[in-house]
């Protein structure tokens, strides 16, 4: 178990480790040769080193918990005592145009409270996240997006651009800071049950190179061979891997000596040791089965906790940037029975999340790990009016909100204990400290070092960056 | 590519002002005729309207518009190229015309910009002026925009008559001229290509020279590499070490340029440039697959082969429709290129865009998306320009079915070619006419008139005086072939692209190509003839120290097979290349994975495989202009443990196997590294060879079995306990692949559940055996989902006779708990499901998990758990063979 160490970062080998993993003392090969080749090499092309930010942050890694389909914000973090008032009325004024037509106002049954020293309002599906961490979250409602559709809404908050091809949030990151544990992926995307909509372009690295791209993993198996491609070698013992290695290294060592200066080769006779101890690390990594049995009841049972404790463990052993996406599909989408929909989406996660504050927080990785929660947009006030083949035909859901939604970020350098923006009196559009998606970005960058109008790669003739022309910082949410 | 981070030269403010600035530009041309002539008078600060510029009007401008819009703005940086601190420079207005209407305040740009109503045209771009400094702004304009700045200030520098200046001297949109003669150097010789003689030149004004020609097995494998996408097989080689005749060089150039795995080698290339895929990338409900893609793929095959000449080879990608409508010759598939992108939801405007970049950067190495919503910044490319490919798009349909599912046709009706605004197409701009690039209509035909215009379109790029067409290819090709292009940017030949180190190169095999008759074999056996290209690639000091990064080509590039060359190579070492030509894609990430050649891998656009990325396969998203190359540990992962190369290791053990010891390994360096081993290598493959016993993997023994077995329900009974046969599609089953099977009915186990046979005999039984002696736990759940049938009935049986639970599930679930069994080593527990006497809708999930008593220890946990066969460990030749085919040796060309 590696559990109390954070694992080193990446070192080239050491002479004295190079003779003991590969077996090379044997006298036949040049090793101060190679060594002093391999030590020369500066210019790996291994583009996952680490990398230094624009400037020092606190934040390290991100976790991005992504309760996909649209969680309502109305529901859940951005209290509207004012919809009960005008239940079962029109919504003042014009409806703002969203996917489908809806009615009168249709107030929340959810029970909100003020929590922590701040007074953080919650509602009673995220009591236990609320109750634990309200001091250090902060609650963003004042968020908007562009257009109420679920394609669009998902690239512009993992890609910062609706519809074309762009790299993902996580691939900027990663291309940024490169990755602190070579033996894992830099870039991890889970999804319990399959994709979500948009599929795999939610993490792209688009035009980046495609190692910068989130590693797919399907939380929904349990063994570690299954979550995992190719970590397990399902017809070689590792002994008998170690002594095929050891002659590839000698055969490879042999083929170095004359032909010098090659960070190519180097760097290939490198990367097989690394993957040799990848297969230890990722299946020591996502095996929760061994975690003390408080770990996982604070998690609690299910897909979430799973999946959210193993989060926790890969930002431990130094994994850049982990997506942990509620499930297939869009299961937040509750155009109908949102009430029993949220309730059961909200007691899935509630727990695990707190948990993994809490847990990241014992570990001392919350302050270097920027954790986002939230949707691709939010859910109107207004009842969505029934409708043959869209909802179930019921008048108990809500649509899609764009217009002003909620998230919330936590842990690296974040200011806690705070609701920065507001919606309108009814939670139907952002109207106070407005913030785009792009805006969320480029605090997001600078909360991890990067001055957002800076992290560029030049593609097709211009210097692309996440935010294009757009974003703004917002210094209040910083520490 | 370079992976270094570079830094944008622009702020943020620039850029947004600049973008501004062309939106005032393109109102500008729709604002012809409305100019009203700017009022303006002696300053007399008697005058209401004086007063009250001065005190709500000059401070702001001077505040919050200075800094962007004025003298003292530094040059480039000036938004709009307008500047706001005179009246006569507010007269003449930026790019897009006056700022201000004087007396029409709601037409007036400006007020539009501080208004904030557009998201897209915001001024100024720090934050919103007040409302009262905006209803002065109003009330300003309403009484006629009286302004005493009446001293103008000098107009800035015009960013376009910079880049038409530049553009007039570019290298790269100079036309191609007959090269000048070089003379021989001595080492080179009378009979020498003037392009090494030009290298050797640059060199030897450096003191340096070629590096020596590298050997025969050297060459061969190299030119094997660069042409085929394979190595040459021993036999191959000793044939050419052994070539008695001068010209054995020539020869084997012509006898691989004949190869039907040419074509497919460079098919594969062009596939890059085509971002090509098997289906659409995301949709909505429609099928998403391009069932005919592949061909297109055998028709790039097919015309590399025929050295299809490179002008037809375009035509026909992009203008088919008229040179083979009825698609006699075959050549209607070549419209692929164009119809196979992406399909962002069927949006027209995005579609095209993609066709546009390919056009463009792909063929021309002009980069003109920018020009979607502005006028390209550095490069001579207007929106006029990207509008009217974009309108020859629009102006095309895809009819598909008869005669080919990816041709194109020109609409019976041509609309107007507008330009959207900021790229918007609820924004209609101003109508344009249809012409080719501006920048390019001294040298080629501009209008594009016929149909949509394609038809020119086409022509103009074909056309032998176009000046980038011909250079982009023998530059992409140079790169192909030598591992590092004369250009650095493939695709973006624009005016901030240098001319290359060897710029006479390039330009004069360009000459020739055109000249040659745009052949492709020919300019690739003129390349590959060279000395350039016959060098050493080794490392050298002297050189080095002057030229690290080879520019002039004082050696060859060592290149690392890229990820289809090292499939197939993998494939074609251990025996299993299946060397058919064309055909449908197959999928070659799953079992059982097929043995084609790379070319023929199925490409899922919107998710793709992680092995192709993890191998820098060119994203298929939009048109490529180089692969990335990484080395990561991922790569070693797929290498060591993946199924799809764990699998083409069967028969090359057996056979190695077979023929003893020594000849066995002489026979795998043979296949592997086509060469002998040395006494050393023997050795140490002989260190695998010897080693007995430790090769089965690691996995935890499983406790777990599957099986069917003779059940009394009432007693509890298992007997006849048999073993299910076959391991399918992650199931234990029957031996028939298609449930029911003959003997066992619909028996199956899987790792969440299964379903029993009808008969009794025919219960399921999933078998855990205790190693220990131990009290347990079980705690479980059995779930019959089917609205139909009777259910099933679930039993957990101890020691093969011991009933120690029973429940009966019928469209609901169950807990199957029991507290304190215990068991000494080697006793069952047995979890048993029987069809409850009707096997209809009897498929049933069932998790169990065996923990210690205070269910703190999990001792087994059926799902988790659960095992398909245990697949026979590789055996020591087999380990030996992939040894070799792991080691650099096998993947580098040197």
């Amino acid at each position: 178990m590696h559990d109390d160490q954070h694992t080193p970062g990446f070192a080239p080998w050491s002479r004295r480790e190079l003779l003991q993993r590969s077996g090379f003392g044997l006298g036949a090969i040049a090793f101060n040769g190679l060594m002093q080749q391999l030590a020369a090499s500066e210019n790996s092309p291994n583009p996952l080193l680490p990398k230094a930010p624009h400037f020092p942050a606190k934040a390290k890694h991100l976790i991005h918990i992504f309760a996909n389909g649209g969680p309502s914000h109305i529901d859940t973090w951005d209290p509207k005592p004012k919809i009960a008032e005008y239940e079962g009325k029109e919504l003042p004024g014009e409806t703002p145009r969203t996917e489908r037509k809806t009615g009168a106002l249709y107030p929340s049954i959810f029970k909100f409270k003020q929590h922590g020293q701040s007074g953080l309002w919650a509602s009673e599906l995220f009591e236990k996240t609320a109750s634990a961490h309200a001091d250090k979250l902060c609650v963003v409602r004042s968020m908007h997006a562009d257009v109420p559709n679920h394609e669009p809404s998902l690239l512009l908050m993992n890609c910062g651009e609706p519809r074309l091809v762009r790299p993902s949030f996580g691939s900027w990151l990663t291309y940024g800071l490169g990755t602190d544990n070579q033996n894992l992926p830099a870039f991890i995307a889970m999804c319990p049950g399959g994709y979500p909509i948009q599929e795999s372009q939610n993490w792209q690295a688009g035009f980046l190179p495609g190692i910068y791209q989130g590693t797919y993993i399907d939380t929904k198996h349990e063994s570690v061979e299954k979550l995992v491609e190719n970590v397990v070698n399902r017809k070689l013992s590792r002994t008998a891997q170690r002594r095929e290695l050891d002659i590839i290294q000698r055969m490879n060592a042999q083929h170095i000596q004359t032909r010098t200066n090659d960070p190519m080769l180097e760097a290939r006779i490198q990367s097989m040791e690394l993957a040799y101890r990848m297969q230890e690390e990722a299946m020591d990594v996502f095996d929760v089965s061994k975690e003390p049995k408080h770990i996982l009841d604070m998690y609690g049972p299910g897909v979430q906790g799973r999946q959210m404790l193993i989060a926790r463990k890969l930002i431990q052993r130094g994994v850049r940037v982990v997506q942990l996406w509620h499930g297939q599909g869009q299961p937040w989408d509750n155009h109908d029975k949102i009430f029993e929909g949220h309730k059961k989406l909200a007691g899935e996660s509630d727990q695990a999340i707190a948990a993994l504050l809490t847990d990241l927080e014992q570990h001392g990785l919350l302050e270097e790990t920027l954790v986002l929660w939230g949707g691709e947009f939010g859910r109107t006030p207004t009842v969505e009016l029934p409708q043959k083949g869209a909802n179930e035909g019921t008048i108990s859901g809500r649509d899609h909100n764009h217009w002003g939604f909620t998230v919330w970020l936590a842990g690296g350098g974040v200011k806690g204990g705070q609701a920065y923006g507001a919606t309108d009196e009814f939670g139907f559009k952002s109207v106070e400290n407005r913030v785009h998606v792009h805006d969320l970005h480029a605090t997001m960058l600078q909360l991890m070092g990067f001055d957002h109008t800076k992290l560029t790669y030049r593609y097709a003739g211009r210097d692309f960056r996440l935010t294009d022309v757009h974003g703004r910082i917002i210094p209040e949410w910083i520490a | 590519m370079s992976f270094a981070r570079s830094t944008n030269p622009l702020t943020q403010g620039t850029i947004l002002r600049w973008r501004i600035s062309l939106l005032w530009q393109a109102c500008m041309l729709m604002q012809t005729g409305l100019l009203v002539a700017w009022t303006l008078g002696p300053g007399r600060a008697q005058d209401p309207k004086l007063d009250f510029f001065e005190s709500k009007i000059r401070p702001v401008l001077v505040e919050r518009c200075y800094e962007c819009h004025s003298a003292q703005t530094k040059p480039g940086e000036l938004g709009g190229k307008l500047r706001l601190d005179s009246a006569p420079a507010t007269a003449r207005g930026g790019t897009l015309g006056p700022a201000v209407l004087a007396g029409q305040p709601s037409e007036s740009l400006l007020i539009k910009a501080i208004e904030y109503n557009d998201t897209s045209f915001q001024m100024p771009p720090d934050g919103k002026l007040s409302d009262q400094q905006i209803a002065d702004f109003k009330q300003w304009i309403a009484d006629g925009a009286v302004d005493p700045r009446s001293t103008d200030t000098p107009g800035p520098n015009d960013p376009a008559a910079d880049i038409a200046k530049k553009t007039a001297s570019h290298w790269a949109y100079q036309p191609l001229a007959e090269p000048t003669s070089v003379p021989p150097t001595p080492d080179l010789g009378p009979d020498s290509d003037s392009i090494d003689r030009s290298i050797a030149q640059k060199l030897s004004a450096k003191g340096l020279s070629f590096s020596p020609e590298a050997d025969r097995r050297t060459l061969a494998r190299r030119l094997y590499n660069d042409l085929l996408g394979l190595p040459p097989t021993f036999a191959e080689l000793e044939q050419i070490v052994q070539n008695p005749s001068q010209e054995w060089y020539p020869q084997l150039v012509d006898s691989l340029l004949q190869s039907p795995h040419f074509g497919e080698r460079m098919a594969r290339r062009w596939m890059d440039v085509a971002r090509y895929a098997d289906n659409k990338g995301y949709v909505f409900q429609e099928d998403r697959e391009y069932p005919h893609a592949f061909k297109y793929r055998d028709w790039l095959i097919r015309s590399f082969n025929n050295d299809l000449p490179y002008n037809e080879f375009l035509r026909f990608q992009l203008n088919a429709d008229r040179l083979d409508p009825e698609n006699k010759s075959g050549n209607l598939d070549a419209m692929g290129m164009l119809t196979l992108g992406r399909r962002f939801l069927n949006n027209p405007h995005d579609i095209a865009d993609d066709r546009i970049d390919l056009i463009t950067r792909g063929l021309m190495g002009v980069t003109a998306a920018c020009a979607r919503c502005h006028d390209h910044k550095f490069d001579p490319v207007s929106m006029a320009d990207y509008y009217s490919l974009h309108g020859a798009m629009l102006g095309s349909s895809e009819p598909g079915g008869d005669p080919s599912a990816m041709r194109m046709v020109d609409k019976p009706d041509q609309g107007p070619t507008k330009i959207f605004l900021r790229g918007n197409p609820g924004n209609p701009g101003p109508e344009v006419p249809r012409r080719f690039f501006g920048f390019l209509t001294s040298y080629v035909q501009p209008e594009m008139k016929t149909g949509s215009g394609r038809l020119e379109m086409t022509e103009a790029i074909v056309d032998p005086k176009n000046p980038l067409t011909a250079r982009v290819y023998v530059n992409r090709m140079w790169g192909w072939i030598f591992g590092n292009p004369l250009v650095d940017t493939p695709s973006d030949f624009g005016v901030r692209c240098d001319p290359p180190v060897q710029q006479f190169v390039l330009d004069s095999l360009a000459w020739d190509f055109i000249q040659q008759g745009w052949s492709t074999k020919k300019l690739i056996r003129r390349m590959v003839t060279s000395r350039a290209y016959k060098q050493q690639s080794y490392h050298r000091e002297d050189a080095f120290a002057i030229d690290p990064e080879n520019r002039l080509l004082w050696r060859a590039q060592r290149k690392r097979m890229d990820f289809e060359s090292l499939r197939d190579a993998l494939l074609l070492a251990t025996g299993q290349l299946d060397p058919a030509v064309g055909g449908p894609s197959v999928k070659i990430t799953e079992a059982p994975f097929p043995k084609r050649r790379t070319v023929y891998a199925y490409i899922d656009r919107q998710n793709l495989p992680q092995l192709f990325r993890t191998f820098d396969l060119a994203s298929p998203d939009a048109h490529a202009p180089l692969r990335p190359q990484t080395t990561v540990p991922q790569q070693g992962l797929v290498l060591m443990n993946s199924d799809m190369v764990l699998s083409m290791l069967g028969s090359i053990g057996q056979q190695s196997a077979a023929l003893g010891t020594d000849a066995g390994i002489d026979s795998l360096f043979q296949r592997v590294l086509a060469r002998a081993p040395s006494p050393q290598e023997k050795q140490w493959l002989l260190e695998v060879l010897q080693a007995s016993g430790d090769s089965a993997p690691d996995l935890p023994e499983s406790r777990w079995s599957y099986a069917t077995a003779t059940f009394n329900p009432e007693n509890g009974t298992v007997e006849n306990f048999q073993a299910l046969p076959r391991f399918h599609q992650n199931r234990w089953q029957g031996n028939n692949d298609n449930l029911p099977d003959p003997q066992l009915d619909w028996a199956f186990l899987s790792a969440a559940g299964g379903h029993p046979g009808g008969r009794l005999d025919q219960s399921v039984v999933r078998r855990w055996i205790a190693k220990e002696s131990a009290v347990l736990r079980v705690r479980g759940l059995i779930n019959h989902p089917a609205e139909q049938g009777n259910g099933v009935r679930a039993s957990i049986i101890v020691r093969g006779k011991e009933k120690v639970g029973q429940w009966t599930v019928l469209h609901g679930s169950s807990p199957t708990h029991v507290d304190d069994i215990h068991v000494e080593p080697g006793d069952t527990i047995d979890f048993v499901t029987d069809s409850n006497s009707d096997a209809n809708s009897d498929s049933f999930e069932w998790k169990v998990r065996i923990t210690s008593p205070d269910e703190l220890r999990s001792k087994a946990n059926s799902q988790r758990d659960f095992r398909g066969e245990r697949l026979e460990p590789l055996d020591v030749w087999q380990q030996a063979a992939q040894a070799l085919l792991l080691t650099n040796e096998f993947c580098f060309i040197d």
